[in-house]
């Protein structure tokens, strides 16, 4: 071995040997950060809100653009909550029960309570059921697409049982507040949907249990052998999506002015469909909540320009899908471009 | 680095007293009892499936004992889960690499190192002591890069600076140098020593005995399941292996392979195979012109950057050529994908055994047949009985125990699963074999077994190119060398030019015979 110390030339260690210039790093610097999927999102959303501005003079118009930011937030934050689960390899399909059901419990107690209060109860209870699915799906073992589409069938079923006579209209003047109110021109709603993805982000980009999600994602096995609580880590990644999907619901609920078991049927494969557009890969440990932020904008603006141009809003689900399978093709594109060790 | 002194001796690092451990039914661990002292260094050497992995499984909490205990810094200890181990200080770089590929280089080395965070667990940014672990390594300039697709033997550096920046009392390390090169193998010893210098201690796994010499202070054999011998590395190399095979085995040493095939006259036939002017569509190496005869092993060597193994990729078809061609008899092969390849007589087993050699969800007869379905069905249609018999023979030939033929390929032990592989590339009786470390983590005798079928192989008219890190190996095995540096052939060694220092020097493109 001692031969093999002497002629180590230097400068020239194993990572050394392919050629580290100046102009290389550069180059990785770009590319990791425009190269991601990130990137293709935020152009693809460029070429649509240019369009719009042309085709509809009021597109660019405050009103519309506080419009967008109303409809689009609720998903934003469905989205991250969708995020975390899909990091850790796993799959909630019980959000759209978990939505009805803060909406209802949330009108059912603003006619006894602040606001407020029903709001942070009605998150509570999202949260248990996150726990729930969590505990079932990391320390029970039980299959997540299988569980969750239990819980979610079931969820409706309590949502329903607790409005009897059909959706909750709340009459608590204040409960409507959080949708209608703004903060200078910015809408209250999008504050919240703000404040909810900065969170998010700062969780997974800046604590421990972020990177810890990730690697389960990544490999549950090496994850584990490196000392990672692998199952807490699941159960918490469940906790965080089902309390993501509970504040959904609520400002979905404060939109309408009530509680509706049924309010989250079509908004749950939006958020999938967002995700999805926003570079989140299913089972790779892939995703960031920049890049759902954008599914979830481009999907509001899709809708919105829909509106906007006198379509049928039901030709949105048709562009969604057809967007989605155009963003997975098009990483799978950019990803065999790259591909080799070069 | 002396033998441990009496005054050590009575300060235990980790000791396992009596562990059991069975897999359905399988006794891999029959109360095997093992001490490391204080600043020790002890090698585990075994025959593949004797336990050694399980064993070390089972001091990082990865698998649970069915009996036995285990104690750390005199204490006995319950090891619940891997976290609980390295809590305790022991940090474990296992058989197969154990990466996130979703994460950077730096953030493996972080993963689980609850003092990469603070309080709440909010990150730190800098990184610096996971930044000086893959300084010691040399990998300090791809710690940004994310593990997917990075070769094996920089994964396997990673892991190694990931057990090391913990700074643990007790580094196990299985296998490490499997799929290392010298010069990587070299950064290693570098790291050992010194850790050892801080008083670490150290349990080391390796098929490769000459390597023990210069590390360790105790060798423990162990065979099936059990320990049965304890020796000093002053030990002579032949009665070594005769205690791990538990019977004398033929280790035809001082003679080397090639010259036992060039006695019996097998070598210099005609012209088999022949690439020319051959580059890579993503650039790894250009301009190859190799040429291999009937009866000739040809030897590859490089670094992991060298672009040596994306060359026998792209010869067995599964790597996109931009130019070039690459011809068999003469004649030259047009549709190229493996499975044109090995329709052609061209078998193929990569150098990654666990991300791409092993089907995970297959049994190990599966796994033997895999390559050989198209010979052994009519439209699609299974042979089941020929299937059965074919397989049974190359299991036999490649020492792959058929008792497991219905095992999971996944439940063999490391070098087991790689004979299996071996076998697999030979049930479809190929002409050439193309093969990147083909002896990875596969004990003496089985070495062996596969330098004797290799020599049938060039006996028959066939060829071998054979890429390996292990030099030694190739020095033994190899008619001829090239050596490939920055995706050229830089070096071409001849039986006459050839030892390992030459190799080393080729290598890194000084000196040797330019071509
Ligand atoms: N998860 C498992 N399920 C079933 N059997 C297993 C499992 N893990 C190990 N074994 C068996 O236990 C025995 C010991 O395996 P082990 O991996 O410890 O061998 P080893 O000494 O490390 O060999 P090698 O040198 O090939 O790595 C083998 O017979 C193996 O088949
Ligand atoms: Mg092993």
């Amino acid at each position: 071995m001692s031969a093999v110390a002497e002629s180590r030339p230097p400068g020239l260690g194993a990572a050394g040997a392919e050629d580290p210039s100046a102009a290389r790093t550069l180059r990785e610097r770009l590319r990791a950060a425009f190269g991601g999927p990130e990137s293709l999102v935020f152009v693809v959303l460029l070429i649509l809100a240019g369009a719009l501005s042309l085709a509809s003079s009021n597109f660019a118009t405050e009103f519309n653009l506080q419009n967008v930011g109303r409809q689009t937030s609720a998903l934003a934050v469905l989205c991250v909550g969708v995020l975390f689960v899909l990091l850790v390899g796993g799959i909630d399909l019980s959000i759209a029960g978990v939505i009805g059901l803060a909406a209802v419990i949330a009108a059912r107690l603003a006619a006894s309570m602040s606001p407020a209060e029903a709001f942070l109860i009605a998150v509570l209870a999202a949260t248990a059921v996150g726990v729930v699915n969590g505990g079932l799906v990391a320390v029970c073992g039980l299959s997540p697409i299988v569980v969750t589409l239990a819980m979610g069938q079931a969820l409706l079923g309590v949502a329903l049982l607790l409005s009897p006579n059909g959706p909750i209209i709340v009459d608590n003047p204040g409960y409507g507040d959080l949708a209608a109110s703004k903060i200078g021109p910015v809408p209250t709603l999008v504050v919240a949907a703000l404040v909810c993805l900065v969170l998010g982000h700062l969780l997974l980009r800046r604590f421990s249990l972020g990177r810890y999600i990730y690697s389960v994602g990544g490999n549950e096995q090496a994850a584990w052998l490196a000392g990672v609580p692998t199952r807490p880590v699941k159960l918490t990644a469940y906790a965080i999506g089902g309390t993501f999907a509970g504040v959904a619901g609520i400002l979905l609920s404060s939109r309408t002015g009530s509680g509706e078991a049924t309010l989250g049927s079509t908004i749950m494969l939006s958020a999938y469909a967002a995700a999805f557009i926003g570079g989140v890969g299913f089972g790779t440990g892939r995703g960031t909540v920049v890049g759902v932020a954008l599914g979830a904008v481009v999907l509001g603006v899709i809708s919105n320009g829909i509106d906007l141009l006198g379509l049928n809003g039901d030709w949105q689900y048709i562009v969604s899908g057809g967007l989605i399978i155009f963003a997975i093709g098009f990483q799978r594109a950019a990803a065999q471009l790259g591909w080799g060790r070069g | 680095m002396s033998a441990a002194a009496p005054a050590t001796a009575a300060a235990t690092a980790v000791e396992a007293c009596g562990i059991e451990k069975s897999f359905r039914g399988i006794r891999a661990l029959r109360g095997v009892s093992l001490r490391v002292a204080k600043g020790e260094a002890r090698a585990l050497v075994g025959a593949n499936g004797a336990g050694k992995s399980t064993l070390i499984n089972v001091i990082c909490g990865a698998v649970q004992p069915d009996a036995g205990s285990l104690q750390v810094d005199g204490r006995t200890v319950a090891i619940r889960s891997p976290r609980t181990a390295i809590e305790l200080g022991i940090a474990t770089v296992h058989q197969h690499d154990q990466l996130v590929p979703n994460l950077t280089v730096a953030q493996n080395v972080e993963l689980g190192d609850e003092r990469s965070a603070r309080g709440v667990g909010w990150l730190t940014r800098g990184a610096r002591r996971a930044r000086a672990a893959l300084e010691l390594v040399g990998l300090e300039g791809r710690a940004d890069q994310t593990v997917e697709g990075m070769s094996l033997a920089h994964r396997q550096l990673v892991s190694i600076a990931r057990a090391v920046s913990r700074d643990p009392h007790l580094l196990i390390l299985d296998e490490p140098t499997a799929a290392l090169t010298p010069l990587e193998a070299g950064y290693l010893m570098e790291v050992i020593g010194r850790l050892r210098e801080r008083g670490t201690s150290l349990l080391y796994v390796t098929h490769r005995l000459q390597e023990l010499a210069e590390i360790v202070d105790w060798i423990t054999v162990m065979r099936d399941g059990e320990v049965v011998a304890e020796r000093s590395p002053a030990v002579a190399e032949a009665d070594l292996v005769e205690l791990i095979a538990g019977e004398g085995v033929a280790v035809h040493d001082q003679q080397l392979a090639a010259e036992r095939r060039r006695l019996a006259g097998v070598t210099g036939g005609t012209k088999l195979l022949r690439t020319a002017g051959l580059v890579d569509a993503h650039g790894a190496f250009r301009d190859i012109d190799l040429e291999v005869r009937t009866g000739e092993v040809l030897g590859v060597a490089g670094l992991p950057d060298s672009g040596a193994s994306e060359l026998l990729e792209a010869i067995a078809g599964a790597r996109k050529v931009a130019a070039g061609t690459i011809s068999l008899d003469g004649r030259a092969l047009r549709s190229r994908s493996p499975r044109a390849a090995a329709r052609d007589g061209i078998g193929y087993l990569a150098g990654d055994r666990a991300r791409r050699g092993v089907v995970p969800n297959s049994d190990v007869a599966e796994t033997v047949a895999l390559s050989a379905l198209p010979r052994h069905s009519r439209g699609g249609f299974l042979r089941r009985r020929q299937i059965a018999v074919s397989t049974r023979r190359r299991m036999e030939e490649c020492k792959v125990d058929p008792a497991v033929a219905r095992a999971p390929i996944t439940t063999l032990s490391g070098g087991n699963q790689q004979k299996a592989l071996f076998a697999r590339v030979l049930a479809n009786d190929p002409r050439v074999v193309v093969c990147e470390d083909p002896t990875a983590g596969i004990d003496v005798a089985g070495r062996e077994s596969i330098y004797d079928l290799v020599a049938r192989l060039c006996e028959s008219g066939g060829a071998v190119i054979w890429a390996a890190s292990d030099l030694r190996e190739l020095v033994t095995i190899c008619d001829r060398v090239v050596v490939l540096w920055r995706g050229t052939v830089v070096a071409e060694l001849t039986r006459e030019g050839l030892d390992e220092s030459s190799l080393v020097r080729a290598q890194f493109n000084q000196g040797g015979e330019q071509k």
